[in-house]
């Protein structure tokens, strides 16, 4: 099925899925790459020193094989994230304790932020997120939020996540340090399917976004059921296979 | 043959400039599009193996940059999962080929010399 402008018409939360996936699956291979370069680079420097006739350098090769096991822990890293991406699918809803899911909404954010050259951080919450559904759902309300913040976002800025309590209502807030002097063509597109997307799971998106001014994105959550302070009980955003 | 990598894996940077300058080709190396276009403003670069995805100015972006500057730079893409969109605005860019990763140093060293050659400076 294919929607009037031709592309696939698929679910939203489908095709944020195939998204955060895709940008897993580039960094892993990026780190491949590397991995791949460095092991070609060990093959030619104990080739040349056969063809010399001599020994190979053993300070270089020590210092090439450093590097290989640097990227060996960023792939283990990527490879995490996306077990514990692939298991918000599959894990339980409703009360999960938000932080988990917060810091791994994050990380899978890092390579979108990278690409637009905007640092993201978090900051310690001041508020417990208690989420009302899945971890997959939040991660994807998440997602489309952040969109938001970075199409603003001016180049060099940064975007900081807080978790504020405001009414009694759990708000994750992104903050952009400087908005861009202009929106991107796409830009009221973006908007109004992060809208229609938060809208279908009982969420407010509120956006604040001047250009060349600070500005923000406050993902407003419905209550969470049987909602306390977080960390006491309840399941887990996430699980690790 | 002067080589320019850009990409913005510093790491995949530096180890592809290690293995071409032990293949005896001058290759150099940097890690964004604005960079770039500031080295081939400043040295006279024959061939640049350019990420298609990197932060900032993408690759196409960077090529068609590039290339402005020196309409005889031959550029050569990198591409972690090539797309036929990909493929095709290359080559309405003038790209003379697409590497895949990871990188077959073979294959990379072939594409670079023939890019090369045609553009009158063989390795």
């Amino acid at each position: 099925m294919n929607a009037p402008d031709g592309t696939a018409d698929r679910e939203p939360a489908l095709a944020f899925f195939g998204a955060a996936s895709a940008g897993l699956s580039h960094e892993i291979n990026n780190v491949l790459a590397i991995i791949n370069e460095l092991a070609g680079l060990i093959g030619d420097v104990v080739a040349a020193a056969e063809r010399a006739d001599v020994r190979a350098d053993g300070a270089r090769l020590r210092a090439v094989l450093e590097r290989v096991s640097a990227q060996i822990a960023r792939g283990k890293e990527q490879v995490r994230l996306l077990n514990r991406f692939a298991h918000s699918v599959d894990g339980p809803t409703g009360g999960l304790d938000g932080s988990e899911v917060l810091s791994l909404a994050v990380a899978l954010g890092q390579r979108a932020a990278r690409l637009r050259k905007v640092a993201l951080a978090t900051v310690a919450a001041e508020a417990p997120l208690r989420l009302p559904g899945g971890a997959f759902e939040f991660l994807h309300l998440f997602h489309r939020s952040l969109g938001l913040a970075l199409a603003r976002a001016k180049p060099g800025s940064g975007v900081e996540v807080r978790v504020i309590e405001d009414a009694g209502e759990a708000v994750v807030r992104l903050e952009v340090a400087e908005c861009a002097p202009t929106a991107d063509a796409a830009w009221p597109a973006l908007l109004a399917e992060a809208i229609e997307v938060a809208a279908r799971h009982g969420a407010r998106l509120d956006t604040v976004l001047e250009p060349g001014q600070p500005g923000h994105v406050s993902l407003r959550l419905p209550a969470a059921p049987g909602a306390g302070p977080a960390g006491e009980g309840g399941p887990r955003g996430t699980r690790g296979a | 043959m002067r080589v320019l990598i850009v990409d913005d894996e510093e790491e995949l940077v530096r180890a592809l400039v290690e293995r071409l300058r032990l293949r005896g080709i001058a290759a150099e190396g940097v890690t964004s599009g604005r960079e770039a276009i500031e080295a081939v403003g400043r040295e006279a670069y024959d061939v640049a193996v350019v990420d298609v995805k990197m932060p900032g100015l993408g690759g196409l972006k960077v090529a068609e940059e590039l290339r402005g500057r020196r309409p005889q730079l031959e550029v050569i893409f990198l591409t972690g999962h090539g797309s036929e969109e990909d493929a095709e605005e290359g080559r309405r860019l003038g790209a003379f080929d697409y590497v895949m990763k990871p990188v077959s140093i073979d294959a990379l060293l072939r594409s670079v010399t023939a890019a090369a050659a045609r553009g009158g400076k063989p390795g």
